[in-house]
């Protein structure tokens, strides 16, 4: 190369480094959510390297906690035990309720609950090194799973899907900074709008007047987001004011640990408003809408 | 017919280790691809299982500077794309945040990698320091950008901080076959 090229060349990198920064910014700072297959390949080819590695280090961590570590096997079965009748006799009260929450819901006239379509799926993998944090999950393009789709756990929610591929899926957590839930607070039935945090906690801005406690619980809307109402999102841990702001700012605990999550449900209903749209406006429709709600 | 002699079976060996050399460049483009894959599928999985929320481990961003130093130009672009995608699909960062600060590094490698000499440790150490300063700072611009103050704390200054001598460490141990030798890339 010539010294005349090798100058050119020089200043065309000095210029596209000092202009790349201002492209990104330019962009909608949204992590890919569609990419094209071509994106996705890489993806997919290192898809059975996690599969394998997962299988290694969950078989050996079971193998240890179920034939080797069982010193407090049997204190735990008993205390397990106990809550299990403790449960039990719960249940058969709460199936007495939700017969009489039925049928005092038709005498009212109002719209009965959906029933959610679950589909379960195991963690095989979660993003510990920056603070966008997510998890991917085994089940993909194939099981019907798409971008906007919420995820649970027994214990309440966990995320949404952000991202799709042929045998994977990877889940935007509820505490990424970027994630956004229209929530209720379980008590006085307040809404807000709460935000990841990172580091396993979320935040929740509301009115200093809104009457608030340590330990209240928060549940999904299901105004927004596709989130069935009702879904146990966390419970509130410390609440500031500052003076000179209108604000108090709520900090909340998700219920669902999601460093130790090894299962999860995805629920396959799409948000109930988008279904009733796209039965009339067709699936494109619906895509777009999804991918519009999820930015 | 296959020769079994003893020079014939010591050549093919030498051969087979030329490939089990585990390096950021050893020449072969399609190799030098498939380890950066499996330093990926490493970044990805293992490390994070391994070491916790606490200690974050970046093995891909000292690993690609290796390349960038060494390589030529064109073929290092092909490595600063893998890794970037690699990032970015695997977590919720925003699309084109590591195309953008791998760009950048390259760009930055490309005009001073001439003018150092890389048969000593200082520049590889500064070099190593300076891009990873260059991926948190940039992470956390965005974030900042993304989400306000909320998710700096203590704990994310901790995260950072042990980051940062870990990977150029990492880096240190991965260009000890170019101290007191140097590259190829010098007498570009």
């Amino acid at each position: 190369m010539g010294d005349r090229s090798k100058k050119l060349l020089g200043l065309v990198l000095l210029v596209s480094a000092l202009l790349a920064p201002f492209v990104f910014f330019s962009t909608s700072l949204r992590a890919w959510q569609n990419p094209r297959p071509a994106l996705l390949l890489l993806q997919d080819a290192l898809y059975p390297a996690e599969r394998v590695w997962h299988g290694l280090a969950s078989g050996l961590h079971k193998t240890w906690r179920h034939y080797v570590n069982l010193s407090t096997a049997a204190d735990e079965n008993q205390m397990l035990r106990g809550h299990l009748a403790s449960l039990q006799s719960r249940i058969l009260d709460y199936d007495e309720q939700v017969q009489e929450n039925d049928r005092l819901r038709r005498l009212l006239g109002f719209s009965g609950r959906s029933e959610k379509k679950l589909l379960a799926a195991e963690v095989i993998g979660h993003d510990d090194l920056s603070q966008f944090e997510s998890i991917r999950i085994t089940r993909g393009k194939g099981d019907g799973v798409r971008v906007g789709m919420p995820v649970v756990a027994a214990d309440g929610v966990v995320g949404k899907i952000i991202r799709v591929g042929q045998h994977f899926a990877d889940v935007q957590l509820l505490v990424d900074s970027d994630f956004h839930l229209d929530v209720l607070l379980q008590r006085t039935r307040v809404r807000g709008v709460l935000s990841g945090f990172a580091h396993s906690q979320c935040t929740l801005q509301l009115h200093k007047r809104i009457e608030m406690r340590i330990g209240d619980t928060l549940i999904t809307s299901g105004i927004v987001g596709g989130f069935p109402k009702g879904l146990p999102v966390g419970r509130v841990m410390r609440i500031t004011y500052e003076t000179e702001n209108v604000a108090q700012s709520v900090t909340v605990e998700p219920w669902v640990d999601h460093r130790r999550l090894e299962e999860v449900m995805v629920i396959l209903n799409l948000d109930p408003e988008l279904e009733k749209i796209a039965a009339i406006a067709g699936p494109e429709w619906t895509e777009r809408a999804i991918d519009m709600q999820t930015r | 017919m296959i020769d079994l002699s003893t020079d014939s079976l010591r050549l093919n060996w030498a051969q087979v280790r030329s490939y089990l050399r585990f390096r950021p460049h050893t020449g072969r483009l399609w190799w030098d691809v498939l380890l950066l894959l499996f330093i990926g599928a490493l970044h990805g999985t293992v490390l994070p299982s391994i070491t916790g929320s606490l200690v974050a481990i970046d093995l891909m961003t000292p690993w690609l500077v290796t390349i960038l130093v060494v390589e030529k130009m064109p073929r290092a672009m092909i490595f600063v794309a893998i890794s970037a995608l690699m990032l970015e699909t695997h977590t919720t960062a925003p699309a084109g945040l590591y195309l953008c600060v791998y760009w950048v590094i390259a760009c930055v490698i490309y005009l001073t990698r001439g003018t150092l000499s890389w048969r000593h440790g200082l520049p590889w150490l500064l070099t190593y320091s300076g891009a990873q300063i260059g991926v948190i700072g940039f992470e956390t611009f965005v974030l900042a950008i993304n989400a306000g103050s909320r998710p700096f704390n203590w704990t994310y200054l901790f995260v950072q901080l042990c980051r940062l001598p870990l990977a150029v460490a990492i880096g240190m141990l991965l260009c000890r076959r170019y101290i007191g030798r140097g590259t190829s890339a010098e007498d570009d």
